[in-house]
């Protein structure tokens, strides 16, 4: 590795000290004259403000997953932009949209042209995800669920007594809202200055799950984190290239870093009462980065580079083995966090070459390593699931080294045909995995043709081999079955093509895309066996007179995997195979209408989306696979807006959109909270909604506007 | 079959140099120097200005007259900074000539993307420093098939709008907005550069950050750990369980569990057992190795697990 940076090093280094910074050029055009008296800049305020009501007439979180328009009733359409200028180039812009509703966003940015520039921003995402879901728990605090009083333990959900009295409904979903602010300033024409930051706060609750050794339940588990991230760094140019540095820091802190639960069931050690389970850890990330190109100065040839180093770390401080004193009791821990400490390198470099205008070639060289030098970790037992003591245990930690070298070139052979051509190698090696190192070369060959007319045809077909060194199972309390092969670490022959069409004879304009991949894992007895992958999409638009266009969509794929597995081994008996088909079929149209009685712009969309996904799963010697009933999800679609000038400053617009989806999924229909015994479950339904939306808005222009002059 | 693709390759590229060597001796006439307009933009607007699509760029970053980077930046080439010397376009043309071009933008046009490209990469190579190498220069396209210089509101710049653009070559990946679970890309909320940068870069799918999973730790950085017990794929690649683009699946999983988890753990006992409609609510069996969240009812903490007795990822 030490060599390969260096020579990367010196690749950089020869072509800084080889290419002269320049001035920035100019045409050396005397435009002394040239006053742009016709030119309109903007010298006031400007602006639009719209404001207008919408109302949805049913629940649905699934709707409104993230539009935030999931519950019925009425919302304020609310939304503005504008800004101003002077001629002295000092400047200020905003923009405010969807005030009155989830997603609402803004925008302010001020500065001087070519100077300096700053921005502040703030956005709201929501992420509604479930509005069926029922649960016995109430929060206690910030980390604590607890079950009502009266709560009657069984060693199954069958026997708690007291549980249909204590469902209460809980919606699930989080906000995310991100606050954030940039500034860049200009030393010149060449060196820039930037700073951005931002704040991402995650509020909510999600479904999550916990278990007391094969005793499940499902729970809301709350949701509080906050992710910094900030980027500074400078940028330099020229003419013949530019160089960039940078670091990247990022911060996660997590609120949540625990979650004590009741036990619904009885204990199995006489104190567990309770459990409990970690959070995800409050972390930092970092990188230090150079990026930059040199444009050469022969064969209009470029040499573009990355070095970017980085770290990874976290040092939350451990939860006890568990919430039981006596079995906590049980094991030592080593220390009291992880002191993680991972570094990140990536070191890229490609050059391109362009020595004739029908010829151009790039090559590339990536290197990527992920190194855990994370101290070890091994304990002298652990509690699974805060009920009974387990066996010595390592932490095992996770590096790998990843390689990279590609090529492609081109060549236009005639006018309208360019043929090229391409390869990669991409050479994997963990630590501590079944396999040490995998490799997988990749080669295609690539066509682009204009025979006549409009018509252009990409296509591209290729394939690729992973050979995988020794598959050697990793030691455990419970190994894995010999014959079971990782599928990203196992042998692969794979082949892909791909086929694009676009084509606008008369006024239409089509365009079509297809793909087809295969991939083939020969040499695993058990775990994935082989995956395909097929799809194709079309488009026409066309315009119908010259107020009125229309266009039609749809597209198609299709997945198919075949995985084997084994109940019992060694030998190999017991065998089971079992056959996913995902369908996906959408399908769309819409029509636009401008002018309509010279005043009217209307616009109609439809929508069509469709997913079919049959298992089928052959046990043994059975006669036949068993299907699955099939998984189910069905989308349609309409959208019809309208807007129409009042007059030059002020527009009104109205929408309706209807929008029906149904769902059948086999893994969560009928499961009731106590539907199995070692399952207290939530009880989400499969989604199913028709939702109306009608909106009526105004939108007033406020000063001049770059038409008026 | 490798060996077949390459030596297909081969054969392919010594035609196409052969063709090349052809087209390389011809020799070019030595071209007069072009000239530019007598008055700049004011020349151009006497017969270009006033239409909406045109004047639009008064309203954006190329037309700032305290910045000496912009077109129209004092002492700047202003319209002819992009279109190119317009001094033979401004002349007359001759009965039965047809009249001098400019550089013209967009698909179909005059210009070829050739011609057009590097009229924006003049100024803008510190901003796409990758483009060389990228897959949008590898196919052809043209800065101009994307951007609408002209428009303030540039729709590819544009948060809600920028999937329609992006849509034109990429449907398929934009219908998969519409699978069952997928990023808010089809609700305008998120863009597809949110996570992939189209001028290029030197990460796989030409993604912002320099690896998939530091992509998706930019809002997800609580999968990041580094964790005390880590779930080996996770640490590699988020990408080996889940589909960004959008899933028929919960989670935008490739598969369910315990499909999914087997693909990779087969240990004996309940790890191996095979998931058969036998499992499902009203069958011999109904069970929470397949149902709810199959494997991850217990092993919920698939992400890696900073819990002391998280060993098998459940605490």
């Amino acid at each position: 590795m030490r060599n390969e940076k260096l020579m990367l090093a010196a690749a950089v280094g020869a072509v800084v000290m080889a290419t002269t910074a320049h001035a920035e050029n100019t045409a050396n055009v005397d435009t002394s004259g040239w006053a742009c008296e016709s030119c309109p800049f903007q010298k006031d305020y400007e602006a639009r403000a719209t404001v207008g009501a919408e109302y949805v007439d049913e629940d649905s979180a699934k709707f409104g997953e993230y539009n935030g328009l999931d519950q019925k009733g009425a919302y304020a359409d609310v939304s503005a932009r504008g800004g101003s200028r002077t001629e002295s180039g000092t400047y200020y812009r905003y923009e405010l949209k969807d005030l009155g509703l989830d997603t609402r966003e803004a925008k302010f940015v001020a500065g001087r042209e070519g100077m300096i520039e700053g921005t502040l921003y703030y956005d709201e995402l929501p992420h509604r995800v479930w509005d069926t879901t029922v649960t016995p728990y109430t929060r206690s605090g910030q980390d604590t669920l607890v079950l009502p009083s009266d709560w009657v333990r069984s060693g199954s959900t069958y026997g708690m007594t007291a549980l249909a009295g204590s469902l209460s409904p809980r919606d699930i979903g989080t906000d995310r809202t991100t606050m954030g602010a940039g500034l860049a300033y200009l030393f010149g024409s060449n060196l820039k200055f930037y700073a951005d930051y931002n704040r991402q706060d995650i509020e909510g609750s999600k479904l999550a799950s916990a278990n007391f050794l094969f005793l499940a339940l499902q729970y809301p588990e709350p949701v509080n984190a906050a992710h910094d991230q900030v980027e500074v760094g400078a940028t330099y140019r020229w003419k013949s290239g530019f160089a960039k540095l940078s670091w990247y820091g990022s911060s996660y802190d997590n609120s949540v870093s625990s979650l004590t639960f009741d036990n619904p069931y009885l204990p199995a050690a006489p104190d567990t009462v309770q459990g409990r389970k970690a959070g995800a850890p409050d972390n930092k990330a970092q990188t230090f980065a150079i990026d930059g190109n040199f444009l050469l100065p022969f064969w209009n040839s470029v040499l573009s580079y990355r070095l970017a180093q980085g770290t990874m770390d976290q040092s939350e401080d451990f939860l006890p083995f568990s919430t039981s004193a006596a079995l906590a009791a049980t094991a030592v821990l080593p220390r009291q966090d992880l002191n993680a400490d991972v570094s990140t390198s990536h070191y890229r470099a490609t050059l391109s070459v362009k020595p004739h205008s029908r010829v151009r070639a790039h090559v590339g060289y990536r290197y990527d390593e992920r190194d855990d030098g994370t101290a070890d970790f091994s304990t002298t037992g652990f509690v699974e699931s805060d009920s009974v003591i387990g066996a010595a245990a390592t932490a095992r930690r996770y590096s790998y080294k990843r390689t990279r070298v590609d090529g492609y070139g081109e060549v236009r052979i005639l006018d309208w045909l360019s043929l090229g051509a391409g390869a990669d190698s991409d050479k994997l090696e963990r630590t501590n995995q079944e396999t040490g190192q995998t490799k997988e070369e990749r080669s295609y060959v690539e066509l682009r043709m204009r025979p006549w007319g409009s018509i252009e045809v990409n296509g591209r077909y290729g394939n690729a081999n992973v050979k995988a060194g020794d598959y050697t199972v990793i030691s455990g309390p419970v190994p894995e079955n010999p014959l079971l092969r990782k599928f990203n670490q196992a042998d692969r022959d794979s082949d892909f093509s791909e086929l694009r069409l676009a084509w606008s004879p008369w006024k239409l304009a089509i365009a079509l895309e297809g793909s087809y991949s295969f991939d083939a894992y020969r040499k695993s007895p058990l775990g994935l066996v082989s995956g395909r992958d097929y799809r194709y999409a079309g488009t026409v638009s066309m315009p119908v007179g010259e107020k009125t266009s229309v266009y039609v969509s749809g597209s198609y794929q299709n997945i198919a995997t075949e995985q084997v597995g084994q109940e019992t081994f060694p030998g190999y008996s017991s065998v089971w195979q079992v056959s996913h088909e995902d369908e996906f079929t959408t399908a769309g149209g819409g029509v636009v209408w401008k002018k309509v009685a010279d005043k009217v712009d209307v616009r109609l969309d439809y929508t069509y989306a469709k997913s079919q996904g049959p298992i089928d799963t052959l046990v043994g010697n059975a006669p036949s696979a068993e299907s699955f009933p099939k998984l189910q999800t069905e989308l349609n679609s309409v959208r019809l807006s309208a807007s129409y000038p009042v007059n030059d400053r002020l527009r009104v617009s109205a929408a309706w959109t209807w929008e029906d989806y149904s769902s059948r999924d086999w893994q969560i229909a009928g499961v009731e909270p106590a539907t199995l015994p070692n399952l207290l479950s939530m009880s989400p339904d499969p989604y199913d909604y028709s939702v109306n939306v009608i909106g009526v808005s105004f939108t007033y222009r406020f000063g001049s506007s770059v038409n008026d002059e | 079959m490798t060996r077949r693709v390459w030596s297909h390759a081969l054969a392919v590229l010594a035609l196409g140099c052969l063709q090349a060597s052809v087209a390389l001796a011809e020799d070019k006439p030595a071209e007069e120097a072009p000239s530019y307009s007598k008055n700049g933009a004011d020349t151009c607007l006497n017969c270009h200005g006033g239409a909406p699509e045109v004047m639009g760029i008064f309203r954006t970053k190329h037309a700032q007259p305290n910045d000496p980077r912009t077109p129209f930046g004092h002492g700047q080439l202003q319209c002819e900074a992009c279109h190119g010397p317009g001094g033979a376009h401004t002349k007359r043309p001759k009965k039965g000539e047809e009249r001098t071009p400019v550089v013209q933008f967009g698909r179909g046009k005059a210009s070829t993307i050739a011609e057009q490209n590097p009229m924006c990469l003049a100024c803008h190579n510190s901003y796409m420093g990758d483009w060389h190498v990228s897959a949008h220069n590898d196919n052809g396209v043209g800065c101009a098939d994307c951007h609408k210089v002209h428009d303030p509101r540039d729709p590819v710049r544009n948060k809600a709008t920028q999937v329609d653009v992006c849509r034109k070559c990429h449907q398929l990946q934009v219908a998969d907005s519409l699978l069952p679970f997928a990023h808010p890309v089809r609700e305008g909320q998120m863009a597809c550069t949110s996570c992939h940068s189209p001028h290029g870069s030197l990460a796989d799918a030409s993604l912002k950050r320099d690896t998939i999973n530091e992509t998706c730790y930019t809002c997800h950085a609580d999968k990041r750990g580094p964790f005390l017990w880590e779930h080996q794929p996770v640490s590699e690649d988020c990408a080996l369980c889940h589909k960004p683009h959008g899933s028929a699946q919960a989670g935008m999983l490739k598969q369910r569990p315990p499909f999914l988890c087997q693909q990779c753990h087969e240990a004996q006992g309940h790890p191996s057992v095979a998931g058969t409609p036998s499992g499902l609510p009203g069958g011999s069996n109904p069970s929470a190795y397949l149902l709810a969240s199959g494997c991850a009812n217990c092993h919920s903490q698939v992400h890696g697990s900073n819990h002391p007795s998280g060993t098998w990822l459940t605490r």
